[in-house]
């Protein structure tokens, strides 16, 4: 079983080594609306911010998320990569929360859940895998998904069981084969071409006792090594749908404009405060 | 007419309709088939000795294998015990010096070309179905030859001079000898109503080496078809594969099983396609299920103001005309069956194919049909004198596009296919368990409103054939839409989270304390109230202050039976050392637990 096979892409795309001129849009995968302004200045070459420019991911590239909301951020680049007709695997994360990505805008039809390839070390352990084997397991898998889907989030501790030469070797074939690959968490060895930082600056809706959560003003800060300027962008992440929505389009729609001084303060339907109550006895 | 009164109407009406409703059960067109099991290995014979293909020599047992499986074989290794369905290793287990023959369609159809036009010059209008397999309705040539008998035996010469003529550069020369054909187990023709019967008596006749005619009339069809498996419904009517597992595993075998069921118990059973099934097994009936009556406006026609005498440029016209058809169809959700190709010279030579595939074909396969037409005409033996000036495509049957069979992959998109590619090799590397897709089942908890259930399954399921899809299979409906209909319909769940609802929901939950400003464990009593307010958060070791909270949300659920679960849901956010986070804790007999984390 050969790891990687040689050979033409079978992707829609063919990137290294093609004569073909390749238009800017199929260079990119779509992103959700409200990061186009995170992303409208980050795609190298087509540098300016007329609004007529694609924006999107670069395919080839390697994003990390990371940040105290990196999980949401990735979700976030799933939706817009998903509801465009395109494929995503997440690779290694059992415990993503399949509902909050569906409210953020992931299209469930055309998302696989890969466990991690590594999953059952502990039972076996008997059979003495060696570190190489997994490495070949891990490469096989990552390789024949980087061949056919176009978004591959990959969690960190996936990728920490990874050696550094074989995660770079799956970061060319990424390349060549048109795919982004989506670290979620803060890796160790990863050569990241965009490092997106989600970073929550506040929770609304909880009190003392009281309220539930409601929305998060999330900050993302992009960097890294193919975003020449870093920038920062302020979004819900979630919103009160659970959705991501911008913080200007946020005001506008609610029947209250967002102040900050008032957002421990749920009312209750009927009018009792029950959380009141408990607080006085 | 106007004179006749009115009362005399209403009978001669009724007769009428009555006469009809006869008609309708034995109105099949009368076919005839000509058929040669294994054309591909006479064409692979015909490219290496008139063509620039490999040398195959006819004398030596040969076979083509498609999905590693044996597909056809020469009637040489079937009797050193080859037989299709065979693996590689297995058919040369039985056959040692087994010559296995690449497959190469395009191949097949070129080297078919002089054979139909060897037959179209008796009748104009043939049907194509594979390479090997020619369709014509008897009608007009039955007469003309002096019945069906004379038509079969004319049409069997007709079949062996088209293949003998290969080659035959004048009269002397000798062209191509029997071997050639016997490679492939000769030609049978079959003479029956309707395309089902007429093709399955068209094999039988390449077995029995003589012609099969049925006679006409319902009663003959259907006893002839009785004795057949009902697998060839899928194979040669085109029904949908899993409905003909389902009928199998129903215990029905043979079509003559299927076609004495009453229609009402298949119509109860399979709706539409039901009654469509048992039509075509009781013989009465030979459109494929969901066949609809083509759209009059749906032909595209492409003129050309100066002739073109290549190939690849009226190609290239034509797959604009094959988008243009398809889109059209695709907007009324239909898919062709039978595709009818016209294209004319300056000098009024024409070329007219009818393309049939029960399955549908979508504007690749349309293209590959008009290009393997195209080529065998311009490329062929008998080339016409001038360019071609027009190209016309019909679709003469088209059939709703149900959906039924494209299962999960719902769409027809190149990333579909690759992204279906890398799933099957992911399966293949880690077990059918381990790529899954979520699938709404609805729930308190967040951990349950998505399983996860393997893609395997899920797609067997999406696949719609099954006991619960069946029924609507006429319908553009399948199994991923369905779950999200019962996602949109569904009862809500009282005492669920509100939304947003968590990134990270912990299926493993990881055991947590929750401490009051006093640094005393916070509880929750029987009634459901809170000891303290609680402060700090320890997590993995590392006390973390909790600025706001919320709870308990009592949970209290199967308290009617062993598997109660009472439990207090906190929502709380904590200062983390990169910002705030926020958790759901559960505390369940005293104990913390961090079930799901805001990420």
């Amino acid at each position: 079983m050969t790891v990687f096979r040689s050979g033409r892409s079978n992707s829609d795309l063919v990137f290294s080594g093609s004569s073909m001129p390749v238009f800017a849009h199929e260079r990119l995968l779509p992103i959700h609306d409200v990061l186009i302004p995170l992303f409208a200045v980050s795609n190298g070459s087509i540098s300016n911010d007329s609004p007529e420019s694609p924006v999107g991911l670069v395919r080839g590239q390697t994003v990390v998320c990371a940040g105290s909301a990196a999980v949401s951020c990735a979700l976030g680049l799933l939706a817009g990569v998903t509801q465009a007709g395109s494929w995503a695997a997440v690779v290694g994360m059992p415990s993503i929360g399949v509902l909050a990505a569906t409210s953020i805008g992931v299209v469930l039809e055309r998302t696989v859940f890969i466990e991690d390839p590594d999953a059952h070390r502990t039972n076996d352990a008997r059979t003495h895998r060696t570190n190489d084997d997994l490495q070949a397991r891990m490469g096989a898998v990552l390789s024949a998904l980087i061949d056919g889907i176009d978004l591959i989030v990959i969690s960190r501790t996936c990728t920490s069981a990874v050696s550094p030469s074989l995660l770079r070797r799956l970061q060319t074939r990424a390349q060549s084969k048109g795919a982004v690959l989506v670290i979620v968490g803060e890796p160790s060895s990863v050569s990241a071409d965009i490092r997106l930082t989600a970073h929550t600056v506040q929770w609304e809706g909880l009190g003392e006792g009281y309220g539930h959560l409601r929305r998060r003003l999330v900050t993302l800060e992009m960097d890294g090594r193919r975003c020449p300027r870093p920038r920062t962008h302020t979004v819900w992440l979630p919103d009160v749908h659970g959705a991501l929505a911008s913080v200007d389009a946020t005001c506008v729609t609610r029947e209250q404009p967002y102040r900050p001084e008032n957002e421990n303060r749920i009312e209750y339907e009927d009018g009792s405060d029950p959380v009141g109550v408990y607080r006085a006895s | 007419m106007a004179a006749i009164p009115l009362a005399c109407i209403a009978p001669v009406e009724h007769a009428h309709n009555h006469e009809h409703q006869i008609m309708n059960t034995s109105s099949l067109i009368r076919c005839a088939v000509v058929h040669s099991p294994a054309w591909s290995l006479i064409a692979a014979v015909l490219h290496g000795r008139f063509g620039r293909g490999p040398d195959v020599d006819p004398e030596e047992p040969l076979a083509i294998l498609r999905a590693q499986r044996v597909a056809v074989c020469s009637p040489l290794a079937w009797q050193h015990g080859v037989r299709p369905g065979q693996r590689r290793r297995q058919a040369q287990g039985a056959c040692p010096h087994l010559v296995i023959v690449p497959d190469d369609p395009e191949r097949d159809i070129r080297w078919f070309e002089p054979v139909a036009r060897s037959i179209g010059d008796l009748v104009p209008l043939v049907d194509l179905e594979t390479p090997g397999s020619i369709l014509l309705a008897t009608r007009g040539p039955s007469r003309y030859v002096g019945g069906d008998a004379a038509l079969a035996v004319r049409l069997e010469e007709l079949a062996a001079q088209g293949v003998a003529g290969i080659g035959r550069s004048g009269p002397s020369s000798p062209g191509v000898s029997d071997d050639v054909v016997g490679v492939g187990g000769g030609f049978g023709v079959g003479i029956a109503d309707g395309r089902l019967a007429s093709t399955l008596a068209a094999r039988a006749s390449a077995r029995r080496k003589e012609p099969v005619i049925i006679d006409p009339g319902a009663a003959a069809t259907s006893a002839f078809l009785a004795p057949h498996p009902v697998r060839v419904l899928a194979t040669v009517a085109g029904c949908p594969p899993d409905l003909v597992d389902l009928l199998e595993r129903l215990g029905l075998r043979r079509l003559g099983d299927v076609a004495a069921l009453s229609p009402e118990h298949l119509f109860d059973r399979f709706a539409a396609v039901g009654i469509a099934v048992h039509r075509l097994a009781a013989g009465t009936d030979d459109a494929a299920p969901n066949a609809v009556a083509p759209p009059a406006d749906l032909s595209v026609v492409q003129m050309f103001e100066d002739s073109v005498v290549l190939v690849d440029p009226l190609i290239f016209a034509a797959k604009r005309l094959v988008d243009e058809m398809s889109t059209s169809l695709s907007d009324r959700a239909c898919v062709c069956t039978r595709l009818l190709v016209e294209a004319e010279t300056d000098h009024a030579e024409s070329s007219q194919r009818v393309w049939y595939r029960a399955e549908g074909m979508d504007s690749g396969a349309m293209l590959d049909r008009i290009r393997w037409q195209l080529d065998g005409w311009i490329n062929g033996s008998r080339p016409p004198t001038a360019g071609v000036v027009f190209i016309r495509l019909t679709p003469t049957q088209v059939r709703r596009d149900s959906g039924v069979q494209e299962g999960f992959w719902g769409g027809r998109s190149r990333a579909d296919e690759n992204a279906a590619r890398a799933v099957t090799r992911v399966i293949g590397l880690l077990g059918p368990e381990s790529v899954t897709v979520a699938s709404w089942q609805g729930g308190r908890d967040p951990r349950q409103v998505y399983r996860l259930v393997p893609f395997t399954e899920r797609e067997s399921h999406d696949s719609g054939v099954h006991d619960s899809g069946v029924h609507d299979s006429g319908v553009h409906d399948s199994g991923v839409r369905a779950s999200g209909a019962s996602r949109a319909t569904a009862p809500p769940w009282p005492g669920s989270l509100p939304l947003p609802a968590p990134a990270l929901v912990l299926h493993d939950p990881e055991e947590v304390s929750v401490l009051d400003v006093d640094g005393g464990s916070v509880s929750v009593d029987g009634r459901g109230l809170v000891s303290a307010a609680p402060a700090v958060l320890i997590r993995n070791g590392q006390p973390h202050r909790i600025t706001a909270w919320a709870g308990p949300w009592p949970v209290d659920e199967r308290w009617w039976e062993t598997r109660a679960r009472r439990s207090a849901r906190f929502q709380v956010v904590i200062e983390g050392s990169d910002g705030p986070r926020a958790h759901l804790v559960e505390v369940t007999a005293g104990a913390w637990w961090s079930t799901a984390d805001y990420s």
